[in-house]
């Protein structure tokens, strides 16, 4: 009798599961999903070597783009890859991003392309300096801005160079700087 | 309409697979959701169990090694069609196909078919588990046949014919009230619902008899239940039900008692915990046996 009360009971009042459109809010604190800014990412590795799972993997396409990989079926959620990252590319959500819910995937994977660009001086393609950094490093607003990491070096030893020595036309290039 | 004709409509259309399939789908549903509002939770939405049985179809099956690879596949098909050939002789209105004389003995054997496939499908597996529910089932069917079988015999006695259409035009009487009390009490373990789920206790023997079934053969498996529980609530109508004047109604009145019954056996099945075999069966033989031994002395006095 007891149990017929307490089906019955069941019965006349709402369910108590959710639904996955009702979910309760998370708070702010809270480690869901990644999210991953290409235009800040310099494909270090540092997420992918940082995170004990695996989470994070890249994908190359030579010479065009490099694909950050995230798989949320893996993540534990500990947040060290975030943490670690040198350009802060990575963030949290409090939930499963737009992109991964996709209808394409199985709204686990997120992908995110970093496009390569041609260096203007030697011509190599190469992941550009995220901007904002560039600001930092002194070197915004100059030539080498999207030079690629090579030549930003030949280009600041050149500077440093021409600071000490005259360009009298006397002193040829460095030897073994890039061309 | 050519004979042949006629039995495969009966087969494929009505009471047949192409009406009995959906049929079966929403009565699974209505049982699981059912259940589900029952016990607090939101249940499954109404496509779901056509849903399974789509993605079974798509999966890969995995035929175990050691199993009789003939044997394995053949079991959900006798199944399927034992049931659907079962329905296509129930005496639903608008069926086809003319009544046989005998055709009560021919139904009795076809309703035998689905949990005998069952039981070898669950030794031929070669799992462990399979045949501890192979096992089981056999053993409670032994018990709860009993009374089921003499639930529709006695019926086929009162009326004096083992023809379906006699037993569906059967005048009212008490002993189609004993008979169909006796039939009822059957039921929850011909459809292995609680307090006799003993050979589908997965927290005793991981699943069922069909644990080693996967993809298509279980999708079969599956369908060819969801149509029994069709062939069984039908049948409890046709015959403990007279019919009305009216075909449509009839129809209309035998899927109302149908529902009815699948929310009672709902209703005793979440409100009760899962017996053990010996109890189960020990149940049968003494309640059912004396509803049985009852039913077939209400048959020599009225
Ligand atoms: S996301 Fe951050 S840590 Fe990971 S490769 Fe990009 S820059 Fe490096
Ligand atoms: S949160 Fe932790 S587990 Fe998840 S991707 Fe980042 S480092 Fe890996």
């Amino acid at each position: 009798m007891g149990m017929l009360t307490t089906v019955l009971r069941n019965m006349l009042h709402p369910a108590r599961t959710r639904a996955p459109a009702d979910m309760p809010v998370a708070p702010a604190t809270f480690r869901g999903a990644l999210t991953h800014d290409a235009s800040l990412c310099t494909a270090c590795g540092t997420c992918a070597f940082v995170c004990a799972p695996k989470a994070i993997t890249f994908e190359e396409d030579p010479g065009k783009s490099v694909s950050w990989l995230f798989y949320l079926g893996r993540c534990s959620f500990c947040g060290l890859c975030l943490q670690n990252c040198p350009t802060q590319a990575i963030g949290n959500t409090a939930m499963v991003p737009a992109t991964m819910n996709s209808t394409t995937g199985d709204g686990l994977r997120l992908e995110s392309v970093i496009a390569l660009k041609r260096c203007p001086r030697c011509g190599r393609a190469h992941i550009p300096f995220p901007q904002s950094l560039m600001a930092d490093s002194g070197s915004a607003a100059r030539p080498e801005e999207s030079y690629c990491p090579d030549c930003r070096q030949w280009a600041t030893s050149d500077r440093l160079r021409r600071a000490f020595l005259a360009d009298d036309g006397v002193h040829p290039r460095r030897e073994g700087a890039p061309p | 309409m050519s004979e042949l004709w006629r039995y495969l409509l009966a087969i494929a259309v009505w009471p047949g697979l192409l009406v009995a399939a959906p049929l079966g789908w929403v009565e699974v549903w209505f049982v699981r959701k059912l259940v589900a509002r029952l016990q607090g939770r939101r249940g499954p939405p109404f496509f779901q169990p056509f849903f399974d049985f789509m993605k079974l179809l798509g999966k890969e099956m995995v035929i175990p090694v050691g199993a009789s690879r003939a044997a394995f596949l053949a079991m959900p098909l006798i199944s399927l069609a034992s049931v659907t050939a079962a329905l296509a002789i129930v005496p639903l209105p608008g069926n086809p196909i003319p009544s046989l004389p005998g055709d009560v003995i021919l139904l009795l054997y076809l309703l035998e078919m689905p949990v005998l496939c069952e039981v070898l499908a669950g030794y031929v597996s070669g799992s462990i588990y399979g045949q501890v529910a192979a096992m089981r089932e056999a053993i409670l069917s032994l018990a709860y046949n009993l009374p089921f079988l003499v639930a529709i015999i006695a019926m086929a006695q009162h009326v004096g014919s083992f023809q379906m259409r006699a037993l569906q035009g059967a005048a009212f009487s008490p002993i189609t009230v004993i008979a169909g009390i006796t039939f009822l009490l059957a039921l929850p373990a011909r459809l292995k619902t609680n307090p006799f789920s003993i050979a589908n206790a997965e927290h005793e023997v991981v699943g069922d008899a069909l644990v080693e079934y996967s993809g298509p053969a279980l999708g079969f498996f599956k369908l060819s239940h969801a149509i029994e529980l069709v062939l069984l609530t039908q049948l409890f109508a046709v015959i403990f039900v007279p019919p009305t004047a009216w075909a449509l109604l009839t129809n209309v009145v035998y899927l109302a008692i149908g529902f009815a019954l699948l929310a009672g056996i709902t209703l005793l099945a979440t409100t009760t915990g899962r017996l053990r075999l010996t109890q189960a069966f020990r149940f049968y033989w003494v309640w059912g046996g004396l509803a049985s031994a009852a039913t077939l002395a209400a048959t020599l006095v009225w």
